[in-house]
């Protein structure tokens, strides 16, 4: 695994290190938590519930939340929501493993990111990185922006992390190989080196890139190109690829 | 009974006829039979009547003249002769209906039954009811005799084809109404059948109507019942689950972040590793637990890229895993659950061989995922026995796992309308085969 440890840690506007505040019933995974993320280099406070997640969020100032799904007494959902109304503050959601309705509707009331339980942390901490590092780029909640890219008839949804097909078919993707078609869609029509691609795709997500980034271009373009139709994903030799197709931003 | 029809409507009709038309086969004959008596016994009694005018008319004649009286007493159906002599036998006719006749005959006309009476009868061919002719003597004082010979005493037969036809429009009016009738009542039957197949789809469907004969209307409401059971058994069961889901990864999320904080680092692997095989067996469970109560909803897909996918990430973990892709395949399909199925068929073949090929082919009605192994295959006596919950082959090969990953897979495939086959390879190795029905336009190749 990519070791995420000697990136450096975002620093807030003020210079201070960034605060997170860690939203679990477990008192002592939200211990160790926040034991990680403080040898890590953050500031952290926790919270049990709703009630103590308001609390902190009224008398700190708080820059990224983690939140567990699986609360008793109110939904992590619910929860979310109610940040995002008042809030940009980005969430990273820890839900059930294999539960596709939190994730995805997680996603789409605005959670930046999400992990299942049981997770490790440096993923965690990857997660908690990249979320943070796309921070300054936005001005809207991820969840209320329009999220969709379009290319040659085919949508890239963000906030359900899916690809569809011209023909509306979910095509599975890898993480690697959706933060690599991501970095792509962001970046159409532009010769993009390896290295550069590298850093688009880290930037989103640090964790399962192990792979060279030409195994994964060769595994994406088997998932999105036909054999008749044109290809999506130039080399360019000596120096990297390029996305031909015009992206539409709705 | 497999000479009746089929169906409830079909049987009570059948058993409607039969013994309808039986009773009225019955009642037809009955009134045939009374009919022709009454019939007779009014010819006898006509006749006798004019057996004794006739023989008091003769009697009161001279014997020269009798025989020119008798004569002209003839006519139509009766012929009169008068003579020494009488052709019928004296002893008594064996014949019943000669007997009978005369019994009658007898009882009706005593004057002419104190003398010898002899009486004799034709009957017509093939039908012992219906007499041809019957020959009467009388005996007259002096010794002469009276012969009258009466034909066709019981008049013409009422025609068959009346019968026939009475029958016919008979059968024809009970299948209609039995028809109208039957298919009237098993229709809340028919109502059960069908909303005990959508249950199987969709347990949350409305309750069926109670409604027709009370036996329906009690399977109705015995079928309600039972689908509210089991709707609350499955809501119950949905619960359990989520709060088992919840309680295990509690634990287990603690466990993974103290290992991960343990400053050991050979430690620190072993325990990450056993806590993923646990999370990989608590998924499986719940996995399998779960079955069909799975809400995942279906959505439009390429098999083929979820394919690629599970096999890219068997690869990347080191193993020999390739896949012959061939351009989109989509189906609509619960994402995770076939994923789940897919990837159990893939990882048993890392498991027990060294090289897996999967292909995805496409045939007329179904797509079939198949996953080749070079592993020992299973003994074809257990070829059943590794679908069932929790068996393993007990020979040390079941190294981990629960035991649940075939029953899982096939589940997942019934789930679809498909299903999963094995079969030994005689190349050697396994072949698992995932088999998906194909709806009408999906496939894209």
């Amino acid at each position: 695994m990519t070791d995420n440890g000697a990136a450096p840690v975002p620093q807030r506007g003020d210079g201070a290190a960034d605060r997170i505040l860690v939203v679990d019933d477990d008192p002592q995974t939200r211990h160790m938590v926040m034991r990680y993320l403080l040898e890590n280099g953050f500031q952290a406070s926790s919270a049990r519930d709703a009630r103590e997640m308001r609390e902190a969020l009224g008398t700190t100032d708080v820059d990224l939340i983690v939140l567990d799904v699986m609360l008793p007494g109110a939904s992590g959902l619910e929860l979310c929501r109610e940040v995002r109304q008042r809030s940009t503050t980005p969430v990273i959601m820890l839900t059930a493993k294999g539960d596709e309705t939190d994730r995805i509707v997680g996603l789409e009331i605005g959670a930046d990111d999400y992990l299942a339980k049981p997770f490790s942390l440096r993923e965690l901490l990857a997660r908690i990185k990249a979320v943070l590092r796309r921070r300054g780029a936005r001005t809207l909640p991820v969840g209320l922006a329009a999220q969709c890219l379009r290319f040659n008839g085919w949508t890239l949804d963000l906030t359900r992390r899916e690809l569809l097909s011209p023909a509306g078919a979910v095509v599975e993707l890898s993480t690697g190989e959706y933060d690599l078609l991501v970095a792509f869609a962001e970046h159409p029509q532009r010769v993009l080196s390896r290295e550069r691609l590298l850093d688009l795709a880290r930037n989103r997500i640090a964790a399962g890139f192990d792979r060279s980034i030409d195994v994964q271009v060769s595994r994406l373009r088997s998932k999105i190109e036909t054999e008749d139709g044109p290809p999506m994903i130039k080399t360019v030799r000596g120096i990297g690829y390029m996305f031909t197709p015009a992206v539409l931003r709705p | 009974m497999k000479f009746l029809p089929d169906t409830l409507a079909g049987r009570t009709i059948a058993i409607m006829l039969i013994g309808l038309g039986a009773f009225h086969a019955i009642g037809l004959w009955l009134y045939n039979t009374g009919f022709h008596a009454e019939i007779g016994y009014s010819n006898e009694r006509q006749l006798a009547e004019r057996l004794v005018s006739i023989k008091r008319v003769i009697l009161a004649r001279a014997p020269s003249e009798r025989e020119a009286v008798a004569h002209s007493l003839s006519g139509h159906t009766i012929e009169v002769h008068w003579g020494m002599e009488t052709p019928i036998a004296a002893e008594p006719s064996s014949d019943p209906a000669a007997v009978t006749l005369r019994a009658h005959l007898a009882e009706l006309a005593p004057e002419i039954a104190t003398d010898g009476l002899r009486v004799a009868v034709s009957h017509q061919r093939g039908a012992m009811t219906k007499r041809h002719s019957i020959w009467v003597a009388a005996h007259l004082n002096d010794g002469s005799w009276i012969n009258f010979s009466v034909a066709d005493p019981d008049g013409p037969t009422a025609a068959w084809y009346g019968t026939l036809l009475s029958t016919t429009a008979m059968a024809m009016g009970i299948l209609i109404i039995s028809i109208i009738l039957v298919r009237g009542a098993t229709a809340p039957l028919r109502a059960v059948t069908q909303a005990a197949r959508q249950l199987g789809r969709d347990p949350a469907g409305p309750p069926i109507r109670v409604h027709g004969p009370r036996e329906a209307r009690e399977a109705a409401m015995a079928f309600n019942e039972m689908r509210e059971r089991i709707t609350r058994l499955m809501e119950d069961r949905a619960r359990t689950l989520a709060a088992v889901s919840h309680d295990l990864r509690s634990p287990l999320t603690r466990m993974r972040l103290r290992a991960e904080l343990l400053a050991d680092r050979q430690t620190r692997e072993v325990i990450t590793t056993d806590v993923s095989e646990m999370e990989t067996m608590i998924d499986t469970v719940l996995a399998f637990l779960r079955g069909e109560a799975e809400t995942e909803p279906c959505r439009s897909m390429d098999i083929a890229s979820l394919v690629a996918t599970i096999c890219n990430d068997l690869a990347d973990q080191g193993h020999d895993v390739t896949f012959d892709r061939a351009g989109p395949v989509v189906l609509s399909v619960r994402r995770l659950m076939l994923k789940r199925a897919i990837a159990n068929l893939a990882a048993n073949g890392v498991k027990y061989g060294q090289r897996v090929r999967v292909t995805l082919e496409i045939r007329a009605s179904h797509i079939a995922i198949i996953v080749d192994d070079d592993g020992p295959g299973i003994p074809s006596k257990h070829m059943d026995d590794v679908f069932e919950p929790f068996w393993r082959l007990s020979e040390g090969r079941g190294r981990d796992g629960v035991g649940l990953g075939l029953t899982v897979a096939r589940m997942a495939a019934r789930a679809h309308g498909g299903d999963v086959a094995l079969h030994n390879r005689p190349e050697g190795g396994l072949r698992a085969e995932l088999t998906l029905p194909v709806q009408r336009d999906q496939v894209q190749a």
